[in-house]
């Protein structure tokens, strides 16, 4: 019953925007909902994420973190609310949404019959149009996923993780103003998870804005400007892990997420 | 045994979902109405047993071969036209298919040692099925055999003296002209069905196999980018739907135009071979007969026929590519294109027939 109470004090603060240099917000969620038929993944999200943050979504399987990142990335349509993306509207202004977002789906797959640097080619002329921006965001790619001779092979023939590696090089390669990653390092090992979120840091520190979802709170931590904790679709808490550990007297985040979620 | 059980009832659970057993129902429902159309039609042009009978020789033999074709179960329609073009073109008979013209002087030439020859015209349309010619081939067998007995018998009854063996054992041979859409060529019918069944059951076929592949691609190629979540990453690129859609579809048709391309080649080349079997020895003439009826494609018969074959491609592959946007996975694939393929053959298959026959029309005469 401790959890409805904590529920009860961190929710009031969901709404608020954080002590942020920018003065725009990068992603603006009001009263985001999404139903389906009887039952409702998402309901009333209220969340500001400003520019260069990264910003994480933690909770249970199964209780609206990818749908939220869905809407985001302008795949789903509200049920109701809003979400705005540097000022402009997910609904009205998709298109114009599309290019400055990279999303990054959980399990995404690739073309298994192309080489790996036939994908990064490709998904660099769809997102940037241009042949000379393509090049240079192929060149960045190519240095991030770190997969080197293995690009020349077919994408079938590697493995989860080098996969996953190509993937989230083809995310943040063109530099977007958003990225959207779900589970960006699950299939990852230690040694190729701590690179990528070194990676995610790095992109941070240049301006770029993140909203991650993951289970793995080490990852959260080490990478997370703020949490929000999500389960059935409501905001539980949303604060920086420091804070949300100082509130539940805890060191360990994983206690605070048990603690809200169970 | 037990374990092959309990793995058996498993495929089967996986196998027998809902839309399986809809689907077979409506194969079942299909083919019911397929069947009772195709029925009808045969009826209607198969089942008559008439025969329009010009007898111009009006002689005790000729009536002699009248009664012999009632004797082979047909009902002799007796016309008193001079020609076979006005018995043809006369309203009374504009649903018979067989006439049989008995030559002026039938009794004199064949009493007097010489062969007379009997002529049987079949009546069909360019797009029948296949069904009816059949039958009129087999009726005319019928009557020509029974003709000819009648007269070896008379011949034998009179007795006469110096009448060659083979006059006697075939005094009037059968002279068979084949009448398609006004166009009247002497060709022996057996002859042109066999043409005509080779080109109806092999059209549709081959364009069956080559819409389901096409469709299979599109529709794999969609369910796939769904099933592997590189849909997603694609819509939520800048890049257009629009022209997410049209690349899809157009790489799909320029496959597909390629595997018409390569069925048009083997087509020809098959049709081509099929003609100089015909075209072997004696019935050399029988393949002019046969394009002189419109029956044989032209150049530009092969390239409509290509294009009408294309656009029915076109049109499975828009309706696959719709399917595979609401398959959830490659593999409810399977099952909507199986109900796909049943309903594009039961209303496809005989439009290209129709298409078919058509474009014979309008490059018969070239």
């Amino acid at each position: 019953m401790r959890g409805r109470s904590a529920t009860a004090i961190i929710s009031g603060w969901a709404s608020t925007p954080p002590g942020s240099p920018f003065n725009m917000n990068a992603v603006e969620l009001r009263g985001l909902t999404k139903k389906y038929e009887d039952f409702e993944a998402v309901s009333g999200l209220d969340l500001s994420v400003s520019t260069g943050e990264i910003f994480a979504l933690v909770g249970p399987n199964g209780v609206g973190k990818s749908t939220t990142l869905k809407m985001i990335a302008t795949i789903l349509t509200p049920t109701a609310g809003t979400i705005s993306v540097f000022g402009l509207d997910t609904v009205r202004d998709a298109a114009r949404v599309r290019e400055v977002i990279s999303y990054l789906p959980e399990e995404a797959g690739a073309y298994k019959n192309l080489t790996g640097r036939e994908y990064l080619d490709f998904m660099a002329m769809v997102f940037l149009k241009d042949p000379a921006r393509a090049a240079e965001a192929v060149k960045f790619g190519v240095e991030l996923c770190g997969l080197g001779d293995k690009l020349r092979e077919k994408i079938k023939t590697y493995s989860k993780g080098m996969a996953r590696k190509l993937l989230l090089a083809r995310a943040v390669m063109i530099r977007p103003k958003l990225a959207i990653l779900d589970e960006p390092t699950s299939g990852l090992d230690i040694i190729n998870g701590y690179e990528i979120r070194k990676t995610i840091k790095q992109l941070a520190a240049g301006g770029t804005t993140f909203i991650i979802s993951s289970h793995n709170m080490a990852e959260i931590e080490f990478l997370s400007g703020r949490i929000a904790v999500i389960n059935k679709g409501k905001l539980l808490a949303c604060d920086t892990p420091a804070a949300l550990k100082a509130k539940f007297s805890t060191q360990d985040l994983e206690e605070v997420f048990v603690e809200l979620a169970g | 045994m037990r374990l092959f059980i309990v793995l058996f009832r498993k495929e089967i659970k996986e196998l027998l979902t809902r839309q399986l057993i809809i689907s077979i129902a409506a194969m079942l429902f299909i083919f019911a109405v397929i069947g009772k159309s195709v029925g009808s039609h045969s009826r209607s042009s198969g089942g008559r047993n008439s025969v329009v009978l010009l007898d111009l020789d009006r002689s005790p033999l000729s009536a002699r071969v009248a009664a012999a074709m009632r004797g082979a179960k047909a009902e002799v329609l007796a016309s008193g036209a001079a020609e076979i073009g006005a018995a043809l073109e006369d309203p009374r008979y504009s649903g018979e298919n067989s006439f049989v013209l008995i030559p002026a002087g039938l009794e004199k030439e064949v009493s007097g040692g010489t062969a007379s020859r009997i002529e049987y015209y079949s009546r069909f349309r360019r797009d029948a099925s296949g069904l009816g010619p059949a039958l009129a081939a087999g009726r005319i067998k019928k009557l020509s055999s029974a003709v000819s007995g009648a007269v070896s018998s008379w011949l034998l009854e009179r007795r006469l003296p110096g009448l060659p063996a083979d006059l006697v054992r075939n005094p009037a041979p059968a002279k068979e002209f084949a009448v398609i859409d006004g166009r009247m060529e002497q060709v022996p019918v057996a002859q042109v069905v066999a043409f005509m069944q080779s080109q109806s059951y092999f059209f549709p076929m081959a364009v069956f196999f080559i819409v389901m592949l096409s469709a299979q691609m599109i529709m794999t190629a969609v369910a796939s980018e769904k099933e592997n979540k590189t849909l997603e990453t694609l819509l939520s690129s800048p890049v257009d739907r629009r022209l997410l859609v049209l690349s899809k579809l157009t790489a799909s048709t320029a496959i597909a135009a390629a595997l018409s391309l390569a069925y048009m080649l083997g087509m020809r080349s098959f049709m081509s071979g099929i003609n100089s079997i015909a075209g072997a020895g004696p019935a050399a003439a029988s393949a002019d007969a046969l394009a002189r009826l419109g029956l044989i494609m032209t150049p530009a018969g092969y390239l409509l026929t290509g294009l009408s074959v294309l656009f029915c491609i076109l049109c499975a592959i828009s309706i696959a590519f719709i399917l595979g946007i609401l398959a959830e996975d490659v593999k409810s694939v399977q099952t909507l294109l199986r109900k796909r393929n049943e309903i594009t053959e039961a209303f496809g298959g005989s439009d290209l027939r129709r298409m078919r026959g058509a474009t014979n029309e309008h490059t018969g005469g070239l």
